[in-house]
């Protein structure tokens, strides 16, 4: 063996001899997750949260035809359908809320997209304490798809019969929750939590029962921090859009903007944001548009340092390319307001109407 | 998205990953933060990397991009003083460990990279070239250089093996 080789072998040795710490399979689902609905949204997030990624999926069904179904008289319970509207721009406030609760504390965090409107609750206290669940009521007409397999238990929310499956992921080491009902003749709402825990908490049910049954009709107005200029032509437009949301992470506002299932613009208020390509490497500012420093990862993604936040588009699935001239204008010709939600900007405005 | 197929590629690759970091880092606190960071981007690009079918090259780049993210942007995470000692399965001496680890971290960061990727990934020379985007010679010479600085560093540790120093 020469001396090169001994070298390298101890090396080798020393690597396989490493102890790797057992970290359950859920953690890393969790996580990924949250980078999905972070890229993406939370409305892309609650798709993936929804269970339904590994099974084949099928509508909900309680046994009881729509027009069956208990309506519990005078309830303060959302029992009227939203309906879809026709564009983004025509969403002026949620069509629900969910009602304070001892142990419920509602996020800022909403979305709206083609077949729903979500919303962000965080569970306070017992064995669920800080688990974040999502509030999602779809439109009328517009399907739950929900997992084959899994255990279910009836419930009841407001005297509405639903469904509550736990779910058990690839492995057996990661679980999953969602309670569906339909809250109004078709038309569905679900809440749903999972793959954060390698066993979901005991109380897990109750409060998403309790945060089900807190969903009241009427939302409060949204604001976005950020409002679109003109589009040039050569992309989708902004009547289109698919979804829009914000969130909130480590106290700095995240706000997406999908044109469509290819193009995203994302905007945040977090320092330190960097233009990552999507294998994590680093691209500094490599050029400078109306006095703004951006950078490019070529075929992926594009941003811009404005004065108030760090804006991109991924366009990584686009196909074919939009020009680099037309994302930088559209980067450029976005407004963002301050760190005060009152001074942000309503749907209709921000994005054009 | 098949998380079926994600979970199989985790539980299976995981551990290779963390050591891999582990070396590249020298501390498992931030090797385990980079394999984190590692497989929660392979998540959201899972459908895409899965075509392309080099699911560990995907993987590798974002932990050597990781290091050298880590370097670039410092305000990131908090570090510690002094690297933590890595944990090892029984069998492996506490001290011939820390001589290797040491000497390791001595090494460039450059010359760590071009030495995990051709043998412990056991890349060719070209595709290491490729994945740290410098030349052959670069690797070829980054690659020679490292050899002789562990060598070096081990010999009072390892000796006459080694071919210098003495034997323990």
């Amino acid at each position: 063996m020469t001396h090169e080789q001994d070298v390298l072998s101890r090396l080798v040795d020393y690597h396989g001899h490493i102890s790797a710490p057992q970290v359950p399979l859920a953690d890393d689902l969790h996580r990924g997750r949250r980078r999905v609905r972070r890229n993406r949204g939370l409305v892309a997030g609650g798709v993936a949260l929804g269970l339904a990624a590994v099974i084949a999926a099928v509508s909900l069904s309680t046994g009881q035809g729509s027009a069956d179904l208990p309506q519990p008289a005078q309830s303060p319970a959302l029992t009227t359908p939203l309906v879809a509207p026709q564009s983004p721009l025509d969403v002026s406030e949620l069509g629900f809320h969910i009602e304070a609760a001892p142990d419920l504390s509602v996020t800022d965090d909403w979305a709206i997209d083609r077949d729903r409107q979500s919303a962000g609750v965080q569970v306070l206290g017992g064995d669920s304490n800080g688990m974040e669940l999502q509030v999602e009521v779809y439109y009328e007409g517009r399907p739950l798809k929900l997992p084959r397999t899994g255990t279910r238990e009836p419930v009841t929310v407001n005297g509405v019969p639903g469904t509550y499956i736990e779910e058990i992921g690839p492995g057996g080491t990661s679980h999953a929750a969602i309670l569906a009902w339909e809250y109004a003749p078709d038309s569905w709402a679900a809440v749903s939590a999972g793959w954060i825990e390698s066993v979901l908490p005991s109380d897990l049910r109750s409060k998403m029962l309790t945060a089900a049954e807190a969903v009241r009709p009427g939302g409060e107005a949204l604001r976005v921090p950020v409002r679109v200029g003109t589009l040039p032509a050569s992309l989708p437009s902004l009547k289109a859009a698919q979804d829009v949301s914000v969130q909130f992470w480590d106290g700095n506002w995240q706000w997406w903007l999908s044109l469509d299932d290819a193009i995203h613009i994302h905007a945040t208020a977090e320092t330190g944001s960097d233009c990552e390509a999507d294998d994590g490497s680093l691209h500094p500012a490599s050029f400078t548009y109306r006095g703004h420093s951006g950078c490019l990862v070529d075929g992926e993604r594009i941003g811009l340092s404005l004065d108030d936040a760090q804006v991109f588009i991924d366009f990584v699935d686009a196909e074919p390319k939009p020009a680099i001239d037309d994302l930088k204008q559209v980067l450029a010709d976005l407004t963002v307001g301050t760190a005060d939600p009152a001074t942000w900007f309503d749907l209709r405005t921000a994005l054009g109407g | 998205m098949d998380e079926a197929a994600f979970s199989e590629y985790v539980v299976a690759r995981r551990p290779q990953l963390f050591r891999t970091a582990c070396l590249l880092c020298g501390d498992p606190h931030r090797a385990e933060d980079v394999v984190q960071d590692a497989l929660t981007r392979l998540y959201a690009a899972w459908d895409r990397v899965e075509r392309m079918d080099n699911i560990d090259g995907y993987v590798r780049s974002i932990i050597v991009n990781a290091h050298y993210s880590d370097r670039r942007r410092p305000w990131r995470r908090e570090r510690p003083s002094e690297p933590r000692d890595v944990p090892l399965e029984p069998g492996f001496p506490v001290e011939d460990a820390d001589a290797i680890r040491a000497a390791l971290r001595a090494l460039p960061p450059g010359q760590r990279r071009v030495i995990v990727l051709r043998h412990i990934w056991n890349l060719t020379i070209e595709e290491t070239a490729a994945e740290l985007r410098i030349s052959a010679g670069t690797v070829k010479s980054q690659s020679a250089d490292a050899v002789a600085a562990l060598r070096r560093s081990l010999a009072p540790a390892f000796g006459a093996a080694l071919g210098q120093g003495e034997q323990r």
